[in-house]
């Protein structure tokens, strides 16, 4: 009994406070907005300590979710690009591509279940091919052409643009090694790849504070709706 | 048989892909087109995976009654409910049941799907990941300590990230910040990125190469 | 010393309060900012490219893509409300879609409700595509064909019917593809749109990716990025500072209303003429001489009395009346729409829409006439949540420090 005290406390001062807000606040008097608010809480009551409301709440988050997916998938996948075009305007052609796509079936199959990876080698071969030449000209040619350090960096005056696109040179440089050289306890390179680590320390720390800000964000963004859609306590 | 025929897919399409990045002629181009449409049409079908995995799941913790059951069921019917309604509510010129809402005749179907998603889901699952601040907020106070001198730079950095932020205003700060973001910070993930995108042209090769074949793992 | 180790057995709960404490009292307060925010030049270049989309009127659209679910809506929903505020305040051509299923219906939310607060129609103004599977595909499809990946549209309206397509095949007819993702969506667009067909992109973050987009940024792949609620709070300050007057409503009762019009400090340029034109299948010629006729001070105080429906003309006074400030006041009763007038009628659209939003709730007490501020209302959700930002940031950077300091003054009596 004694383990309940501080729950049952903790339902009452909830209590109190709904029923104060409904008395004294405009609250919002849509259903909706208040189912959507009850969810809200039913999730931060995970903060007191796990319990049935919170499970429940994110059990319905799945099934919403999925469920969710599974129709639009049929209207806006199977039905939009495969089945209309091709009973409603006849294009015969699709149904080869159909025909792969029903081997995805064959996983609830046991039998002939090694068919699935039929689309799905063709998938990745086709992916895996067409993004090679793309991946490597977006995020290794032009990086590379973005590092270097070029004359008219250095302007008479002004020679910051310059001496930051050194830094920033030898940065990419020493992080490189860092990674690459790193497993060997002791090599010519531990020294350089020790002011890899300063930049890279730099560039998880400016991570990990915008990381931060990216929660705290979002926390806001829920409070704003606890606090104007549902009691009406922030004027619009 | 079960694995050569899909490995030599991979094989042949990774390397037709390939060359035709460099053919600017009309037929590589239709190819190339034709190829992209399908796949569309091939991963409309893609979802039985995930469905069946979770519809699997569930189940099984049902059958054995194993810890926290019992929420499998709402899971499970949730995902029914929101199915059925969204897939009624949201076929072409859907009228059964009509509601007046803000003076628009839709169907209950359509009125039920939308706000099961706007006030229903959306909550939940914003209201999750902000669970997240409170996590961070006790971890602030908890483990992050300036022990050694690399753990010192990563604070040091974040605290200049956050003042920055907080003081947006002041500009000697502000820009610090962004100074640290433009520079330090981009060699930093630039040089983390020039070794992914090795890494990950290399995991390509391999896939298509047949050397890397975690995929056709699992089921035998 | 016994106090800092209690200091450090602190129970989470009390930290959780104290967090939530630091988010609430702020936004209660509404405490106002010091000073304007500042647009980062990031946020600025995506603001301006926006700005010159459409050169020598041009006709191209702006790509939007919902890459983001519901968990972190919170952050990257007011960026998107900018940005498409943006595009119906200068009537750009907007595409809407998503790359995950779950952001589909963001989009649809999104785009009825700020339609209707912009006065634009469905198929006219924009059209939300939807979502397809196979990311990849979808972006390098689109290249080819836009109908080819979306043969139709969200509701199953196939594209070719929707005036809004006209003209709008390919990204070659795209001014500018911008994706709102909290994972790394991002990529996939610099990778398969922006490398393959030169289409201009940029990206709109939560903080966390932020330090992440800056190597793409310094290469230029991205023209800009909106990073963070922060960002929200910008771009709505830069859109707001151009496009939407200060409006600021006084009841006087009995269904009479002052409005002030703050000073704008812009002019109308030939683009904006440009688009004008195209937006009602005008000859050039024909405008000019309308503006000509209407554009004097005057003309246009009578004509703001009657509130139309176009968000156009709104702005296009605005401009010709360049730096003035001016005061108008409005007859509650008289607030009709005149379709004839439809060019040249100033566009009170936001005042009248004020006036069902705001100033109806006032009239329960017509005897305190209070000043509504209007950027409160409609626009600045996420400038609304900064103080707030400031204060939690603050107090997690005390934890850090607390944290410490109980942690080392503990262990050095040990």
């Amino acid at each position: 009994m004694k383990k309940w005290i501080p729950t049952i406390i903790f339902l009452a001062v909830a209590v109190v406070l709904i029923v104060l807000a409904i008395v004294f606040l405009p609250v919002s008097k849509s259903l909706w907005v208040w189912i959507a608010a009850l969810l809200t809480l039913a999730i931060f009551s995970i903060l007191y300590r796990d319990n049935p409301i919170y499970r429940v709440a994110e059990h319905l988050f799945v099934g919403l979710a999925l469920g969710y997916g599974l129709a639009l998938t049929w209207w806006l996948a199977l039905w939009q690009i495969a089945l209309q075009p091709l009973f409603e305007e006849g294009r015969l052609i699709l149904i080869i591509p159909i025909a792969i796509g029903l081997l995805y079936f064959t996983r609830l199959i046991p039998k002939v279940s090694w068919l699935i990876r039929i689309p799905i080698s063709i998938a990745l071969g086709f992916f895996s091919g067409i993004g090679i030449p793309l991946i490597f000209q977006a995020t290794i040619f032009e990086h590379i052409k973005a590092s270097l350090v070029l004359p008219e960096m250095f302007q008479p005056g002004n020679p910051w643009p310059g001496i930051w696109a050194i830094i920033l040179l030898i940065g990419i440089l020493t992080t490189l090694v860092y990674f690459f050289f790193s497993r060997k306890e002791k090599s010519v390179l531990s020294p350089v790849s020790k002011v890899g680590i300063v930049f890279i320390m730099l560039g998880f720390g400016a991570t990990f504070g915008l990381t931060v800000m990216s929660r705290v964000s979002l926390l806001i963004g829920r409070v704003q709706f606890l606090l104007r859609d549902w009691l009406g306590i922030i004027v619009q | 048989m079960k694995r050569r025929i899909p490995l030599t897919i991979t094989l042949v399409l990774g390397i037709v892909m390939m060359i035709q990045f460099f053919i600017p002629h009309q037929f590589s181009q239709d190819f190339k087109n034709t190829g992209l449409e399908w796949l569309i049409v091939m991963g409309s079908f893609a979802f039985i995976i995930g469905l069946a995995s979770f519809v699997t799941h569930h189940a099984t913790k049902i059958k054995h009654k194993k810890e926290g059951w019992v929420y499998s069921p709402i899971a499970l019917g949730t995902l029914v409910v929101m199915a059925v309604v969204g897939i009624i509510g949201r076929a072409p010129n859907m009228n059964w049941l009509p509601v007046t809402v803000q003076g628009q005749q839709i169907s209950v179907f359509t009125y039920l799907f939308a706000n099961f998603y706007n006030y229903m889901m959306i909550p939940l699952g914003a209201t999750m990941f902000s669970v997240l601040a409170f996590y961070i907020a006790s971890a602030a106070y908890r483990s992050f300590r300036a022990k050694s001198l690399i753990s010192i730079l990563l604070l040091v950095a974040a605290f200049i990230i956050m003042l920055s932020i907080i003081f947006y205003n002041v500009l000697p700060l502000g820009d610090f910040g962004e100074w640290l973001l433009s520079v330090p910070n981009m060699a930093a993930k630039r040089g983390i990125l020039l070794g992914a995108s090795l890494g990950g042209i290399a995991t390509s090769l391999k896939i298509i190469l047949g050397i890397e074949r975690g995929y056709i793992g699992g089921t035998k | 010393m016994k106090f800092w180790e209690k200091l450090g057995k602190i129970d989470r709960r009390i930290i959780y309060m104290v967090l939530a404490v630091a988010v609430i009292v702020p936004l209660i307060l509404t405490v106002k900012l010091p000073s304007k925010v500042r647009a980062m030049p990031r946020t600025k270049s995506i603001f301006d490219h926006i700005e010159n989309v459409d050169p020598n009127g041009e006709r191209k659209a702006i790509l939007l893509s919902v890459d983001f679910d519901p968990q972190t809506e919170p952050e990257l929903k007011p960026q998107l409300e900018a940005v498409i505020r943006h595009a119906f305040a200068r009537n750009i051509p907007l595409m809407v879609m998503a790359l995950p299923i779950q952001g589909t219906d963001i989009g649809l939310e999104v785009l009825t409700r700020l339609a209707e607060e912009h006065n634009k129609e469905y198929g006219i103004d924009y059209v939300l595509l939807g979502w397809k599977p196979s990311p990849v595909a979808v972006i390098l499809g689109m290249g080819n064909f836009i109908d080819q990946v979306f043969p139709t549209d969200y509701f199953g309206t196939p594209l070719s019917e929707l005036p809004v397509m006209k003209g709008i095949r390919n990204y070659d007819n795209v001014g500018l593809v911008m994706d709102f993702t909290g994972s790394s969506f991002y990529m996939a667009w610099v990778v398969y749109a922006h490398t393959p067909y030169d289409v201009p992109v940029a990206t709109g973050v939560t903080s966390v990716s932020v330090a992440d987009i800056y190597p793409y940024l310094g290469s230029k792949q991205f023209i800009g990025m909106l990073a963070g609620m922060k960002a929200g709070a910008e771009y709505e300050r830069l859109a707001k500072d151009r496009y939407y007057p200060n409006v600021v409503v006084k009841y006087l009762g009995k269904d009479s209303y002052n409005v002030t019009i703050e000073k704008q400090s812009y002019d109308a340029d030939s683009n904006d003429i440009a688009s004008l034109a195209r937006r009602f299948d005008l000859n050039l010629d024909e405008l000019y001489n309308t503006l000509d006729s209407q554009g004097k001070f005057e003309k246009t105080l009578v004509l703001l009395e009657f509130p139309d429906t176009t968000t156009y003309s709104r702005d296009l006074i605005v401009r010709l009346k360049g730096k003035r400030a001016y005061t108008i006041t409005l007859d509650g009763q008289k607030l009709t729409v005149n379709k004839d007038k439809m060019l040249a009628i100033a566009n009170l659209y936001d005042v009248s829409k004020l006036k069902v939003n705001k100033l109806l709730k006032r009239e329960d007490n017509p005897q305190d006439p209070k000043t509504t501020d209007v950027e409160r209302s409609i626009f600045l959700r996420g400038t609304q949540a900064m103080p707030a930002l400031s204060a939690s940031l603050l107090v997690i950077i005390l934890f850090v420090i607390l944290g410490n300091i109980s942690y080392f003054a503990t262990r050095r009596k040990k």
